[in-house]
């Protein structure tokens, strides 16, 4: 939106009626010069890693136009289109705002611990040491540090530490954890993530934080790891039933004097189902911290 | 990734022409998603299909990350370019605009199978038939 819009006044105009007329009522507001339609169809919704999904809403399509001069005419015919398919018709009074910025208030730097910390890419100073400092723009990914299952993770390998470790960050998402892993002092860091769209954030903030070279990332899954590669520290912030399938692989590559793996992303219902799967390999649960539903476990050879 | 949903956005934009302006920039604003992100993937992702409107729907999760799938077009959009058609009729019970063949509906069905909820072709044929109607466009040989 540039300049000339601020001020805009808009009205949000919408029609609201049986599921199978969204498509009919989208193209009547489109006919009257709307940029753009926002609708509800009734249609369920299956997302791609969701846990819990909202049932849908009641049906309905809105669209937004200028109070202007044209708006009278605008709203004359969409009346007369309600009403000839017996459609409910209302608008509301919308005022313009910096959209594009909008979202930004919803991120602030995160306390880590020890001095260190997540900061937006957009602050232009950060709070805490510039070697101590992860700066992260989550484009669309996951991982903005906000969350408690990235904020346990996150702590539980500031506790165990990474100095001088080989480390594998499974499901890498904004790259918050391989590059908190990497400031602790790793010496080189794998970063794998499937989400081209993550991929693009993950290796935006990767050379923001300067960290190329000891961020190597793998545009893929587990299964796309050379065989022989093994590691002193794995990060997996996943889902549970993620971490149940894949816990045998990822055992097979945890490597080395003291190495350990931080599973987060257990609800804490299914803990004990967690626990039982990584009893069959051999491993154990040394630590578990509970925070909001959400469960991060340090694991390690028995 | 540990993702609970806390929105579904559904827009019709137009491809390779998405803005902050509204509907997006409200509709993503109020979920505290990225909007320039959205923006400028959706515009990547369509730009062959410049002319047409596309659906789009969006899923934001609990940490305000969100992800999204492209859909066919509206069914009432491919009537329309079927037909060479300006706009639909303001009075589609009485005034009909135009008359689509039997082929032309199955045409469209074949393109909107994959987003629609229909058990076979036959069924999704009658959905196309009950939007054409609703725009005052008469179905026929």
């Amino acid at each position: 939106m540039g300049a000339e819009d601020q001020g805009t006044t808009w009205w949000r105009v919408v029609l609201e009626g049986p599921a199978e007329a969204v498509e009919a009522m989208a193209a009547s507001l489109f006919a009257v010069g709307a940029t753009g339609v926002e609708f509800e169809d009734g249609q369920p919704v299956a997302p791609p890693f969701a846990d819990v999904v909202p049932p849908p809403g009641s049906p309905y399509a809105a669209a937004y136009f200028p109070q202007d001069t044209a708006f009278d005419r605008r709203w004359a015919a969409l009346k007369a289109t309600a009403e000839a398919h017996g459609w409910q018709i209302g608008r509301q009074a919308w005022a313009s705002a910096a959209w594009e910025e909008a979202w930004k208030a919803h991120y602030h730097p995160v306390a880590i611990g020890d001095g260190y910390g997540i900061v937006p890419a957009w602050y232009s100073v950060s709070p805490y040491a510039p070697a101590r400092t992860v700066w992260i723009d989550p484009g669309m990914a996951f991982g903005t540090g906000t969350h408690p299952t990235t904020l346990l993770c996150l702590r539980a390998l500031l506790r165990e530490g990474t100095r001088g470790r080989r480390v594998l960050d499974l499901g890498s998402g904004s790259g918050i954890l391989a590059l908190f892993a990497a400031r602790l002092g790793a010496q080189a860091v794998d970063a794998v993530e499937p989400d081209p769209l993550a991929v693009k954030a993950l290796r935006g903030n990767i050379a923001r934080n300067g960290l190329q070279d000891r961020i190597r990332v793998v545009a893929g899954e587990l299964k796309d790891l050379e065989p022989s590669w093994r590691y002193g520290v794995i990060a997996a912030n996943l889902v549970t039933d993620l971490l149940l399938n894949l816990w045998p692989a990822l055992a097979g590559r945890l490597d080395g004097e003291g190495a350990y793996a931080v599973l987060s992303g257990v609800t804490e219902a299914r803990l004990d189902e967690v626990e039982a799967v990584i009893e069959t390999t051999g491993h154990r649960v040394l630590d578990y911290r509970l925070w909001q539903g959400w469960a991060a476990l340090v694991v390690r050879p028995r | 990734m540990p993702k609970k949903v806390t929105g579904v956005i559904k827009l019709q934009i137009p491809a390779g022409k998405a803005t902050p302006a509204p509907p997006v920039g409200p509709a993503l604003g109020q979920h505290g998603v990225n909007i320039m992100a959205f923006v400028k993937e959706y515009n990547e992702r369509t730009a062959n299909q410049v002319g047409l409107i596309i659906p789009v729907e969006i899923t934001v999760y609990e940490d305000r990350s969100f992800t999204f799938v492209t859909k066919t077009p509206p069914a009432a959009v491919l009537i329309k370019k079927a037909l060479g058609l300006e706009t639909a009729s303001p009075t589609p019970n009485t005034k009909k605009v135009g008359k689509l063949t039997r082929a032309q509906v199955r045409e469209i069905a074949e393109t909107k199978m994959p987003d629609l909820n229909a058990s076979s072709l036959e069924a999704a044929m009658r959905m196309i038939e009950g939007t054409a109607r609703s725009m005052g466009v008469e179905v026929g040989d």
